[in-house]
C-alpha cells in the first residue's frame, strides 16, 4: 500500500468499496475510522449501506425448509437475556445477606452493651 | 411463548418500527412476525451466496437472532430495516464463503447473472408482494448502470470478490474495477434515494 496519508478524498474514494466488502485488505481501517469522523462520508455511506441491502432482493426465490421457523422460535426461548425471576433471585439474595449482617451487628452491641453494663 | 398462528393476522398489520418495537420489549410474537416478514428474502440471498442449505439456514438464523440478541444494534435513523437484515445476512454468507473453500465458487457456472434479472424478472408466484415491488425498483435501477459495472457489483455482492480478485478474474487493471465499483454504487444509491425505492413490508 501507498504509505503517503490518506487524505479525505482518497478514502471518500473507498467508501463504497469497503461497505460493499470488496476493499482489499490495507486501507480497510483507515476507511472505517473515516466513516465515523466524517459526516459527509457518513451520510454517503448511509445510503450506500441502503442500496447494498436492497440489491439483496435480487437474489432467485428460494422457499426456506418448512422446519426453519419452528427452529428459530424455539431458540428464542434458550437465547433468552436474564429473565425476571433471575433478576428477582439476585435481588433477594444480597437483601437477605443485608438483614442478616444488621441484625447481627445489632445483636453484637446489645450483648456488649448488656456485659459492659454488668461489670 | 411461542407464537401462535393466530397472533400473526394481527401483528402482521403493525409497521416495521411498530414490531422493532415490541422486539426490543422482549416481544416473541412480533419477533416471529418480522421473521415471517423477511425470512424468505434472508433465505433466498443466503442461499445464492454459499450454495449450500444447511449454511443458508445458519445464515438466516444467525441473522435473525443475532436482532433478537441486541434489537438496538438495529439504528432506524440509518434505515429500513428490510435492507438492513439483508446486509447482516449477506456479511455472514460472505465471511462464510470466504472461510469455506472456494472451489465451488470457481465451478459457479455463472448461470444467474443481474443481467437475467433486467430481462426475466418473472417474480414467484409465492413472493411478498413487497419483495416483487423492491425488485422491480432495484431491477429499474440497474439498467442505469453500464454492463460492465454491473457485473463488477454482481461479483463483489454474490461471490464476495474483493476488488483484486474482479481485476484478475476480468484480467482488467485494478484502477478500472476500483473505478467502475466506486462509480455503480454511487450511482445505484442516489438512484435508490431518490425514489425511496425500499417500501416499508406491512
Amino acid at each position: 500500500m501507498d504509505r503517503r496519508k490518506l487524505d479525505h478524498d482518497d478514502l471518500a474514494d473507498d467508501v463504497p468499496a469497503f461497505l460493499l466488502g470488496a476493499l482489499d485488505a490495507g486501507t480497510c481501517d483507515a476507511v472505517s475510522k473515516h466513516l465515523d469522523d466524517c459526516p459527509t462520508c457518513k451520510e454517503e455511506g448511509r445510503r450506500i449501506n441502503e442500496a447494498i441491502g436492497a440489491l439483496g432482493v435480487l437474489a432467485p426465490s428460494a422457499k426456506p425448509p418448512a422446519d426453519l421457523r419452528g427452529r428459530f422460535l424455539s431458540s428464542l426461548q434458550s437465547e433468552e437475556p436474564p429473565d425476571i425471576e433471575t433478576e428477582t433471585i439476585r435481588a433477594v439474595t444480597p437483601l437477605w445477606i443485608r438483614l442478616g449482617l444488621i441484625i447481627a451487628v445489632i445483636l453484637v452491641v446489645i450483648i456488649s452493651w448488656i456485659v459492659l453494663l454488668s461489670r | 411463548m411461542i407464537a401462535s398462528p393466530c397472533s400473526e393476522s394481527t401483528l402482521s398489520n403493525l409497521s416495521d418500527q411498530d414490531l422493532i418495537e415490541r422486539v426490543i420489549a422482549r416481544d416473541h410474537e412480533a419477533m416471529a412476525a418480522l421473521y415471517d416478514r423477511y425470512s424468505r428474502a434472508v433465505y433466498s440471498l443466503a442461499l445464492h451466496v454459499v450454495h449450500e442449505q444447511r449454511a443458508a439456514e445458519d445464515v438466516v438464523q444467525d441473522a435473525f437472532l443475532t436482532f433478537w440478541q441486541r434489537p438496538q444494534s438495529y439504528i432506524p435513523e440509518r434505515g429500513a430495516f428490510g435492507p438492513w437484515i439483508l446486509r447482516v445476512a449477506r456479511n455472514r454468507a460472505i465471511d462464510l464463503l470466504r472461510r469455506g473453500s472456494r472451489e465451488h465458487i470457481k465451478d459457479d457456472d455463472r448461470g444467474y447473472t443481474f443481467e437475467q434479472q433486467i430481462v426475466d424478472p418473472e417474480p414467484e408466484p409465492s413472493d411478498l408482494i413487497w419483495n416483487r415491488t423492491v425488485a422491480a425498483r432495484v431491477r429499474e435501477a440497474l439498467t442505469e448502470l453500464t454492463g460492465p459495472q454491473r457485473q463488477v457489483i454482481e461479483l463483489a455482492y454474490f461471490r464476495g470478490m474483493t476488488q483484486s480478485q474482479i481485476a484478475a478474474y476480468l484480467d482488467t487493471p485494478l484502477g478500472t474495477i476500483k473505478t467502475r465499483v466506486r462509480t455503480a454504487l454511487s450511482r445505484l444509491a442516489r438512484i435508490m434515494a431518490e425514489e425511496e425505492i425500499w417500501t416499508d413490508a406491512s
